[in-house]
C-alpha cells in the first residue's frame, strides 16, 4: 500500500494547468513548432506539430489570411479563414488534444489561454489495399486501414442512409484513443448499443492500441478461450453485419472493426458463402464444421483407442497400425504430445518469419522433420497422417482466433484421453459444452441457434439457404426492425420461371 | 418471502418442458428394456409400456392441474403447495421425504452409470473418481442455472438421434415371428408388466419442482405431454426391437439387451459399436443429475433461506457422492433401482392424487369459511 | 478461490495412472480359440494370436529397431472345462493377454458332444469379446487345425476361418455366430446349430452344419443339403441348388429371391400340422446339355421344385427322429398358436405333420440356349 501511494504522488499530472505550462513542457520536444507571426495589421502566436499537423496546407491555405488587411484579431482570423470546424475555447483540455491530433493553435498573447485552434490535420497512412488475412476468392477486396476515418468512410459507402450513426467515444487515460460504435439505427437493438457503450465508457486503461485489445476487455467472460466477438479487416463484412442488426466498433490506429454480440456459428462461416450457390455453400459450410470437428478430437482419440480401446480399431486396420506402433518405443500419449509440439512450433515459427522464409520453413518441417521423425522411430507414420490433417483442419477456421481456439482445445482433450480414454473425451467434451451454453456475448447466449433452439436462425449455420429465404434478421440480436424485407414479394420475384413444360 | 414470478432472465423456454422431460424420464431405463417386463408379459410386454405410457400422460394431467390450482395462491411448486397446505412443520417434513426420493433418484443414476461405464469400458474404473468428476461438472453447471441444464437436456436429446437411430439397423436381424401370437397373456400379466412399465416412466414427476421456471406454462404443458409421448414411442420402439431381436430366453439372461443390441451393429471406422454408444450415456446422466442437484438445492435453500445456495449445492454433491461410493455391487444397485422404483411410482400414483384432493377439500372448506 | 485451486490438485493424483493400459503395441490379441475335449472334464485349450510383419518395402531406408510382431502365434495346454484361455496363458504370454478382437472359437466333435454349457456360460458374460464371433465344430483336432502352418494363405488362421464362414453364409449356409447360437440355445423350442469344418490338406473346407440339442451335438447336415436347409430357415438369396435329376443330369439354379412362409394348424394337438410353403426365383447358371431350353424353362422349374420338396420333407423327418429342431418349427408353431402348451412339446414334435409348397420360377437360363 505504501509504495502504491508514493507512485501515485510522484506522477506527473497529464493535463496541463495553463497555456504556458504547456509550452514549457513542450520546450524540448523537436517537431513542436511555436513562434510569433508579426505582420503589419495583427500579431499573434502560431503552434503546431510539425509532424502532426500538415505544414504545406497551413502555408498555402491558413497563412496568407494572417497577413490579410482585414485581420486585426482573432475574430477576424476566425471569419476571414474559409476553414469549417474552427473552434474558439479556452479549455485547456481541448487544446492540448487538437494540438496532439494535428491542429494549429493561434493565439494574440502567448500567456492567455484564448485561442483559435484550426483544423489541419495531416492525413498519412496506408492506401486501401487488398485484404491479406481474410481473403475471398470471389468479392470484394478492400481492407480496413488504420485510420478510423478512412474505414467509416469504406462502411458508409455501403451504407447511404441517414439512419447509419456512429457515436464517438475517447477511451485511455493518456492515449484517449477514438473509438466509434457503429449501427445502423432502428435496425439494432437499443439495448446492445448501451450496453457496449457502457462497456467502453467504464474501461479504466491507459492507452489502447488495437480494436482487439479493446474486445478483450469488453467480452462477458475473460477467461473463456472462446472469442467473444468477431475481429475483421473486411468493410463488406462489417455492412453486412450492420444490415444483420449488429453493432461495429472502429478504433482510430486499427485495421481491425469489431462485431458484436457474436454467436459461435459465425466464426465457422466464410464470407465467400453468400458468394456461392447455396448447395454449395452448405456443402462448404459442412465440411468446414466436420473438419473442426476431426481437428479437435482426432489425436485425443488416436490416444484414447491405442491406449485403452484396442477393441476399436477395425480388423483390416490392425495390421498397418500394429506394425508402424511397435517401432515406437513411446506411449501414444507422449507421441502425440511430440508431433503436436512440433506442429506448433512450425506455426509459430512461419507466423513470425516473412512470407518466404516461412514457406521454407513449413516444407522443411513438413517434409524432412515429418519423415525423419517416422523413419527414425520416434512416431508412427500412421500419426503423422492425423497430426498433418488436423493442423490443416484446424486452419480451415476462417476465424483466426477461433483457429487459435480450435488448436489448443486439442491439448485438455489429449489429456483427458490419456486419464479416461474415450470416457474421458466424452467428459472434456461435456466441459466444454457445459462452458458454451454459460458464455453469452453482449448479454446474448453464445450458441444461440442450437440453445436456445431458433428454428429461424438456423438458416443460415450450418446449412446456408437461399437468400430469398432469409427474409428475418437472426433473432438473437433481438433486432428494432426484424424483418429484412417482404418474403412474399421476394419469393413471387424468385418464381417467375414457369414450371410448366416447354412454357 | 419469495416472490411469486420468477424473473425473465431465468425462465425456461415452453420447448425446454419437453427436453427435460424426455431426458428425465428416460435415465438409464431405455438400457433396460424390455427385459423388466419380459417375466411378466412376454411377448406383450409392449402392450405393458403402452399402457404405462397413457397412464403417466394421465398422471401428468393431474400433476398440471395440482400446480395450476396453485397459481392464485404463490408460487406453483410443489415447495409451496406443502408449506401453505400443512403448515411451515408439516410441510418442510414433506418437502424433505420428496427430496429424499430425488437425492435417490441422483444416487440411483449414478451408480447405474457408473456401473455401466465399468462393465462396458473400464473395469477398473473407481466409481469415487468418476462420480466426483461428475458431480463437479454438475456443480458447474448448476450454479448456471436451470437454463443451462434446458441446454444441456436439449443437447442430450440431439446426441441421442444416433443412438436410437441405429435401431433401423438392427431390422435384418430381427424376427418379428417372436411377436407372436399378441395378446397370448392373461389381463393381470399385462397388468403387472403395466406395473413394471410405469416405473421405467418415472422422472417425469419432478415438474412439480421447476414448472413456475415456466414462462408460459400453458405451452409449456404440451410439451410435456409430447415429451412422455415421445419417450413412450421410443420405449415401444425398445421393446418391440428387444423382443423381435431375441429369443425370450436370451432376454431374461441379458442384463442390458440395448448393449446386447449395439454390439451386433457393424458400423464403419470401428469394431464394437456398444463401446462408442456408451460413450454418448455420458450425456443422458448429466442433465438428469443437475436437474437433481438443483431440485436439492432449491429445496434446502427454501427450508433455510439464510444460507447461500452455493453451499447447498457443495453438501448435496458431496452426499451424493459419498451415497455413490457406499453402493458398489451390481445387486446393491439393482436393489436401490427397486426402491426408487416402489416409492416413486407410490409418491407419482398415491402421493400426489390425494394431494390433489386435499388441495380441492383445502379450497371448499376455505370458501365455506370465507361465505 | 484458493480452495478451488486446492481441490483441483487434489483431483490429479486421483486422477493419474489409476486405469491399467492396454497399448496397442502392448497386448496380445488373442483373436481364435480351440478347444479339444480329454476326457473327464479337461480340456486341450488353444490361442492363436496373429503375428504381423512389416513388408520390406514399407520399412525401405528405415534406421531404428528392425520392427518384429509378437514372436508368439500360439499357445496350448491342458485345463479344466469353461476356463478362459486367455486368463489360463496369462503366464505364458509376452505381453497382457486380451480377447476384445476375438474372431472365431471352434470345438472339436468329441467336445461338442459332451457338451458346451460351461463354453458358453463364460462367453455369454465377457462384455470384452464381440457378438458376431464364428463358431465352428471341428471334425478332427482344433489344435491341429489352428497351429498348422502348411497353409496356402499367409492371413492369420483366425481370420481365415471367419472370413470363409462369413462369404459361405451369404451363400448356401445360414448366418451363425455365436449371437444365433446363444439365441436359440437359450430360446425355447428351438436348437442351436454352427457350421461344421475340415482341415483338409493345404486348407480348410466346409462340411456342413453341426445340429445341437440344448448344448450338445447331434447331429450334421452335409454340405450338399445346405441350401435345402436355409430355404426352410430363412430367406435369402444368392445361394445355388445342384439338382440332379432322374435322369442322372445335373442342373445347377442360383436364386435370386427365396422367401418362405409357414402354415400351422392344430397346434396345441397331438401332431399338429406344419406346412410351409416356398417361393423361389432364380436362374439356370449351369445345366447338362439339353436338359434346359428356353421354351421348356417350366419344366424345369417343375422338375427342381419336386427334387427340393422331395429333400426338404426328408430332411425334416430326419430331424424329428433325432429329436433336433434347429428350423425353430416348434417356435414357429409357438408363435401360431394361442395358450401354446410348450410342456407336451418335445413329445408332439416326432409327430408333427411337415410339409412344404415349393414354387419354383426360372426367370432366365443364361445367354446362350
Amino acid at each position: 500500500m505504501f509504495f502504491r501511494k508514493r507512485k501515485i504522488k510522484k506522477e506527473n499530472p497529464i493535463q496541463a494547468e495553463s497555456v504556458s505550462d504547456l509550452w514549457l513542457r513542450l520546450e524540448n520536444v523537436p517537431d513542436f513548432i511555436h513562434f510569433k507571426h508579426k505582420g503589419e495589421h495583427f500579431h499573434c502566436w502560431v503552434s503546431f506539430i510539425q509532424t502532426l499537423a500538415d505544414v504545406e496546407y497551413l502555408h498555402r491555405d491558413v497563412f496568407p489570411y494572417l497577413y490579410s488587411d482585414k485581420v486585426h484579431s482573432l475574430a477576424d482570423v476566425q471569419q476571414q479563414i474559409p476553414i469549417e470546424r474552427m473552434i474558439r475555447t479556452k479549455d485547456m483540455a481541448v487544446i492540448q488534444a487538437k494540438l496532439f491530433e494535428g491542429y494549429t493553435i493561434i493565439q494574440e498573447y502567448e500567456r492567455e489561454a484564448d485561442c483559435l485552434i484550426i483544423p489541419s490535420v495531416k492525413i498519412k497512412g496506408r492506401q486501401i489495399e487488398k485484404s491479406e488475412i481474410e481473403t475471398s476468392i470471389i468479392g470484394p477486396r478492400e481492407a480496413f486501414v488504420e485510420s478510423a476515418d478512412a474505414n467509416i468512410n469504406l462502411v458508409r459507402k455501403r451504407i447511404p442512409i441517414p439512419q447509419f450513426k456512429f457515436d464517438e467515444l475517447h477511451i485511455g487515460k493518456i492515449s484517449k484513443t477514438r473509438v466509434c460504435v457503429l449501427y445502423i439505427d432502428g435496425i439494432a437493438n437499443k439495448d446492445n448499443i448501451n450496453t457496449v457503450k457502457q462497456r467502453i465508457r467504464d474501461l479504466e486503461v491507459v492507452s489502447m492500441i488495437d480494436a482487439t485489445m479493446l474486445a478483450l476487455m469488453i467480452s462477458d467472460n475473460n477467461n473463456s478461450i472462446f472469442p467473444q466477438y468477431i475481429d475483421t479487416e473486411r468493410p463488406d463484412r462489417v455492412a453486412g453485419a450492420l444490415y444483420e442488426g449488429k453493432i461495429s466498433v472502429i478504433i482510430e490506429g486499427s485495421p481491425n472493426a469489431l462485431i458484436l454480440p457474436a454467436s459461435i456459428i459465425e466464426f465457422f462461416a466464410a464470407f465467400d458463402d453468400y458468394f456461392l450457390v447455396w448447395p454449395i455453400a452448405t456443402a462448404y459450410r459442412l465440411l468446414r464444421l466436420f473438419a473442426i470437428g476431426f481437428s479437435s478430437v482426432a489425436s485425443s482419440i488416436y490416444v484414447a483407442i491405442l491406449t485403452y480401446h484396442y477393441q476399436l480399431i477395425p480388423d483390416n486396420l490392425i495390421p498397418s497400425l500394429f506394425t508402424s506402433r511397435t517401432a515406437v518405443p513411446y506411449a501414444p500419449f507422449v507421441e502425440v504430445l511430440v508431433m503436436e509440439f512440433m506442429i506448433e512450433l512450425l506455426r509459430e515459427a512461419g507466423a513470425r518469419l516473412p512470407t518466404k522464409v516461412g514457406q521454407t520453413i513449413g516444407i522443411v518441417g513438413g517434409i524432412v522433420i515429418g519423415t525423419a521423425s517416422v523413419q527414425a522411430g520416434v512416431v508412427s507414420n500412421f500419426l503423422l497422417i492425423i497430426i498433418a490433417l488436423s493442423a490443416l483442419s484446424a486452419f480451415i477456421t476462417p476465424n483466426y482466433r477461433m483457429a487459435t481456439t480450435i488448436r489448443f482445445i486439442r491439448f485438455p482433450f489429449i489429456l483427458s484421453a490419456q486419464l479416461l480414454g474415450l470416457l474421458g473425451i466424452s467428459l472434456c467434451f461435456l466441459i466444454f459444452v457445459s462452458h458454451l451454453i454459460k458464455l453469452t456475448s453482449i448479454g446474448r447466449p453464445y450458441i444461440e441457434p442450437i440453445y436456445p433452439t431458433r428454428v429461424r436462425d438456423l438458416k443460415d449455420t450450418f446449412i446456408r439457404l437461399p437468400l430469398n429465404y432469409q427474409n428475418e434478421r437472426p433473432l438473437f440480436l433481438r433486432p428494432g426492425d426484424s424483418k429484412r424485407f417482404n418474403s412474399h414479394r421476394a419469393h413471387q420475384k424468385a418464381e417467375v420461371k414457369k414450371s410448366e413444360l416447354d412454357n | 418471502m419469495t416472490k411469486d414470478t420468477i424473473s425473465k432472465a431465468f425462465q425456461l423456454s415452453p420447448i425446454s418442458a419437453f427436453f427435460l422431460t424426455f431426458s428425465l424420464q428416460l435415465g438409464s431405463d431405455f438400457l433396460k428394456l424390455p427385459q423388466p417386463l419380459i417375466d411378466q408379459a412376454g411377448q406383450d410386454a409392449w402392450i405393458g409400456v403402452l399402457i404405462s405410457g397413457f397412464a403417466t400422460m394421465g398422471i401428468l394431467w393431474f400433476i398440471f392441474r395440482l400446480l395450476d390450482h396453485e397459481k392464485p395462491y404463490g408460487r406453483t411448486d410443489i415447495f409451496s403447495i406443502h408449506r401453505r397446505l400443512f403448515g411451515k412443520k408439516a410441510g418442510d417434513v414433506l418437502n424433505f421425504i420428496l427430496m429424499g426420493q430425488v437425492l435417490l433418484f441422483l444416487v440411483c443414476l449414478l451408480c447405474t452409470y457408473s456401473e455401466i461405464f465399468q462393465v462396458w469400458l473400464f473395469p477398473n474404473l473407481s466409481t469415487l473418481e468418476f462420480s466426483i468428476i461428475i458431480c463437479i461438472i454438475t456443480g458447474y453447471v448448476v450454479l448456471g442455472g436451470i437454463r443451462n441444464i434446458g441446454g444441456l437436456s436439449f443437447l442430450y436429446f440431439l446426441y441421442m438421434i444416433p443412438i436410437f437411430q441405429s435401431l433401423n439397423f438392427t431390422v435384418p436381424y430381427l424376427r418379428f415371428s417372436n411377436l407372436l401370437p399378441v395378446f397370448d397373456h392373461s389381463l393381470s400379466a399385462i397388468m403387472e408388466a403395466s406395473y413394471m412399465g410405469a416405473k421405467l416412466y418415472l422422472g417425469f414427476e419432478l415438474v412439480i419442482f421447476y414448472y413456475p421456471f415456466f414462462g408460459q406454462p400453458d405451452r409449456a404443458r404440451k410439451w410435456a405431454y409430447l415429451g412422455v409421448l415421445t419417450s413412450m414411442i421410443l420405449y415401444l420402439n425398445l421393446t418391440i426391437v428387444g423382443t423381435a431381436f431375441a429369443t425370450q430366453g436370451a432376454l431374461t439372461r441379458t442384463i442390458w439387451p440395448f448393449m446386447a443390441l449395439l454390439k451386433t451393429l457393424q458400423i464403419p471406422f470401428f469394431n464394437h459399436a456398444e463401446k462408442l454408444a456408451t460413450l454418448f450415456f455420458v450425456w443422458s446422466l448429466i442433465p438428469d443429475v443437475c436437474v437433481c442437484t438443483w431440485i436439492l438445492t432449491r429445496g434446502l435453500n427454501f427450508s433455510f433461506p439464510s444460507m447461500k445456495q452455493k453451499y447447498f449445492m457443495i453438501a448435496v454433491l458431496i452426499l451424493s457422492v459419498l451415497l455413490t461410493c457406499s453402493l458398489q455391487t451390481g445387486n446393491q444397485i439393482r436393489m436401490i433401482n427397486q426402491l426408487f422404483g416402489l416409492t416413486g411410482t407410490a409418491i407419482v400414483y398415491i402421493y400426489l392424487p390425494l394431494l390433489f384432493l386435499y388441495q380441492w377439500f383445502h379450497k371448499k372448506v376455505r370458501e365455506q369459511h370465507e361465505n | 478461490m484458493k480452495i478451488k485451486v486446492f481441490f483441483l490438485l487434489m483431483l490429479i493424483p486421483l486422477l493419474s495412472g489409476c486405469l491399467p493400459t492396454s497399448t496397442l503395441d502392448q497386448v496380445l490379441m488373442v483373436e481364435g480359440e480351440g478347444f479339444d475335449y480329454l476326457g473327464n472334464g479337461k480340456i486341450m485349450g488353444t490361442v492363436v494370436i496373429p503375428s504381423f510383419e512389416q513388408g520390406a518395402s514399407q520399412n525401405g531406408q528405415g534406421g531404428g529397431m528392425q520392427s518384429i510382431s509378437s514372436t508368439i502365434r500360439s499357445l496350448s495346454g491342458v485345463t479344466y472345462d469353461g476356463k478362459s484361455l486367455a486368463d489360463k496363458f496369462q503366464s505364458e504370454g509376452q505381453e497382457i493377454l486380451r480377447v476384445g478382437s476375438m474372431k472365431t472359437m471352434i470345438y472339436d466333435k468329441k467336445l461338442a458332444k459332451f457338451g458346451l454349457k460351461n463354453q458358453l456360460s463364460f462367453r455369454n458374460r465377457d462384455p470384452d469379446v464381440p457378438s458376431a464371433i464364428s463358431i465352428a465344430v471341428v471334425d478332427g483336432s482344433t489344435k491341429e487345425l489352428l497351429t498348422a502352418t502348411d497353409y496356402q494363405t499367409k492371413v492369420p488362421i483366425a481370420r481365415y476361418i471367419q472370413h470363409m464362414i462369413l462369404q459361405n453364409t451369404q451363400q448356401n449356409y445360414p448366418s451363425t455366430n455365436l449371437r444365433y447360437f446363444l439365441d436359440s440355445y437359450y430360446g425355447a423350442y428351438m436348437d442351436p446349430f454352427m457350421p461344421l469344418i475340415k482341415k483338409s490338406g493345404d486348407h480348410l473346407e466346409m462340411q456342413g452344419l453341426a445340429l445341437f440339442r440344448n448344448d450338445k451335438y447331434i447331429m450334421s447336415i452335409p454340405d450338399s443339403k445346405m441350401f435345402v436347409f436355409k430355404m426352410l430357415y430363412e430367406p435369402f438369396n444368392q445361394g445355388f441348388y445342384d439338382c440332379l435329376l432322374p435322369s442322372g443330369k445335373h442342373i445347377v439354379v442360383r436364386n435370386v429371391e427365396s422367401s418362405v412362409k409357414y402354415k400351422v394348424e392344430d397346434g396345441n394337438g397331438v401332431s399338429p400340422k406344419v406346412v410351409a410353403s416356398l417361393q423361389i426365383k432364380g436362374y439356370v447358371r449351369q445345366a447338362s446339355p439339353k436338359t434346359v431350353s428356353t421354351k421348356a424353362a417350366s419344366t424345369v422349374s417343375k422338375k427342381v421344385a419336386d427334387d427340393l420338396k422331395h429333400n426338404a420333407e426328408k430332411m425334416v423327418r430326419q430331424l424329428q427322429r433325432k429329436g433336433v429342431d434347429p428350423l425353430r418349427i416348434g417356435d414357429t408353431v409357438r408363435s401360431a398358436t394361442r395358450h401354446f402348451d410348450g410342456k407336451t412339446w418335445n413329445e408332439r414334435y416326432p409327430n408333427t405333420n411337415f410339409s412344404c409348397q415349393i414354387h419354383v420360377e426360372v426367370i432366365q437360363t443364361g445367354i446362350s440356349s
